[in-house]
């Protein structure tokens, strides 16, 4: 299993990504990553399907005070 | 023996900003007293990048001629028309190189210049000086086995905290009066930490990025690292502000962050995280923020207890993964071509994020309006600022933190930005402000964070705080390093 590991992370940074490093070290941080997803989707509602995200700026402006308080200079 | 030149230096940035402009100062021996600094100790703590004392000085000659002239070129209240300023390695200049704390960038030179640099210049301010840092911002130590390891000048053993190292040292040790850094998971804030001075990460888009180095699109931020509240409040008013080359800045108005400085902390609403930032911390620096919070109560402020969303505790990975993966797809071309030229701890961060699954990372980003809504909600309706650690223990040493060729570095890294990347995540600004000493004598900060583009409010909180315990403005003695 561990060897199936090492091969297809070597696999993917050669085919993939046209990467070649020392294949042990790179098990951890693949690993890691996907840690983070599962976490993220453990602790988080789904993402609604049919809504873009939209720019995050604006998503930080619709909280500032003075865009609540409507002052707003678009120059 | 006194030093002279430190009488100088040891002056805030308002201070002596106001001192030239009135003519009891020249810019020109204000800009010396630093440059004998610098030559003094800036080899000792290795903060220097690059230094070219002759073009400082010319500036500074300018600068006087203007003000004699009764001609500043700098922006009323907010000029900084002959004040030395230094900036971290990764602020281009057209026609000057810009190394970026790595050996791939040695010799780059660019063919712009950055956006604060260039609204620095426009209020008069002198760049007297490129500041080392960790290879390509990536490393929250300061440990950087290419360009050197910048020391620390409350005690030379110890971290400056990282990326932007040479900045949080080189405004600590009166090297320069303020400094620009990046922040893309806690590098403004943990230099600032370390070396016990101010350090303002800006929210996600109230600076320009246009001709600074990119580690992370969707995380990086700009801003000042100061010796005062007032410095770092004069310096953002500078910088802040919306440009077109940057897509991601925004077009709201930038407040007069120096109009309600003063207004003192009655009546805010401080918020005391109930989880999440409290934990696990250590008990000398927990003692620090609880008497740091006795302040802002004594103060007049309300403390409000707040139980930030369980989410939360996820964002700093994820801020990982994306500056990671981000950086990955920038450096794809010198990984593939030049990997033997990178540092053992860089290019490991960087291989990282060559594996993070595409899906996990658009993720990810998709998730952050919900995520940050979630926040706001649970946090900021009943609070004004929110009170967190920098770091949750004391500044470690050098040969601790060493973590360059240990294996479980990534575990080190991603445990020292628990309190500091969860808000680059949130696009959120988090002001570092000193709270005391630890045992080991060195610096210890609260971080203040607040809604999005109201740096203003963590300002006045931290300038109440700060005219109440004296924290900030202190000097290390560096007599010892030479």
């Amino acid at each position: 299993m561990q060897n199936n590991d090492f091969m297809a992370t070597k696999a993917w940074m050669r085919q993939f990504q046209d990467m070649a490093f020392d294949v042990e070290a790179l098990v951890d941080p693949a690993r890691a990553a996907s840690r983070v997803g599962q976490a993220m989707r453990r602790l988080m509602p789904p993402l609604p399907f049919d809504d873009a995200p939209g720019r995050f700026t604006d998503a930080l402006e619709s909280f500032a005070p003075a865009a609540l308080a409507g002052d707003r200079d678009d120059g | 023996m006194v030093d002279a030149a430190a009488d100088v230096t040891g002056l805030s940035l308002v201070e002596v900003a106001r001192l030239i402009a009135r003519r009891k100062l020249s810019s020109e021996e204000v800009t010396r007293a630093c440059l004998v600094r610098i030559e003094r100790y800036g080899g000792t703590l290795v903060a220097i990048a690059g230094c070219e004392p002759e073009r400082a000085l010319n500036q500074a000659r300018a600068a006087d001629a203007a003000i004699a002239r009764r001609r500043p070129t700098g922006r009323g209240d907010a000029s900084l028309l002959g004040v030395p300023l230094a900036h971290k390695d990764m602020f281009y200049r057209q026609g000057r190189v810009s190394a970026c704390g790595s050996r791939i960038r040695a010799g780059f030179v660019p063919d712009r210049t950055a956006a604060p640099l260039e609204r620095l210049d426009s209020a008069g301010a002198l760049d007297i000086a490129r500041l080392n840092m960790a290879e390509f911002a990536l490393g929250v130590t300061g440990h950087n086995p290419v360009a050197g390891t910048p020391r620390n000048p409350w005690n030379p053993d110890f971290v400056t905290g990282g990326s932007s190292s040479g900045s949080g040292v080189a405004v600590a040790a009166g090297l320069a009066y303020g400094a620009l850094g990046s922040d893309t998971g806690g590098s403004i804030r943990f230099p600032a930490a370390c070396c016990g001075i101010v350090g303002m990460k800006t929210t996600y888009g109230r600076v320009s990025r246009f001709g600074a180095m990119p580690l992370s699109y969707s995380l990086d931020t700009i801003g000042p690292l100061t010796r005062t509240v007032t410095d770092n409040a004069l310096m953002l008013s500078v910088i802040a502000g919306f440009d077109a080359r940057d897509p991601a800045t925004s077009r709201l108005e930038v407040p007069d962050y120096l109009a309600t400085i003063e207004d003192g902390a009655r009546g805010l609403r401080l918020g005391v995280p109930e989880n999440h930032f409290l934990e696990p911390l250590t008990p000398e620096v927990r003692k620090l923020i609880e008497a740091a919070i006795e302040v802002f109560r004594r103060l007049g402020a309300e403390i409000v207890a707040v139980r930030v969303p369980d989410s939360i505790a996820v964002t700093n990975g994820m801020t990982t993964m994306i500056t990671t993966t981000e950086g990955a797809a920038l450096h794809a071309r010198w990984m593939r071509e030049r990997p033997g030229d990178y540092g053992r701890q860089t290019l490991g961060r960087l291989v990282a994020g060559a594996l993070t699954p595409a899906t996990t990372y658009i993720e990810a980003l998709n998730r952050r309006p919900a995520v940050l809504a979630e926040f706001m909600a649970a946090v900021f309706e009943d609070a004004d600022v929110l009170v967190t650690p920098v770091m949750m223990g004391p500044v470690p040493t050098i040969a601790e933190s060493d973590v360059g060729a240990n294996p479980g570095f990534a575990q080190t890294i991603f445990a020292m930005g628990h309190a500091t990347r969860p808000f680059n995540y949130l696009g959120l600004p988090g002001l570092s402000v000193p709270m005391g000493f630890t045992g080991n004598g060195l610096p210890s900060s609260f971080q203040l964070v607040g809604r999005p583009f109201d740096e203003a409010t963590l300002y006045r909180a931290a300038r109440a705080y700060e005219r109440e315990t004296g924290y900030t403005g202190k000097t290390p003695d560096l007599s010892k390093l030479t």
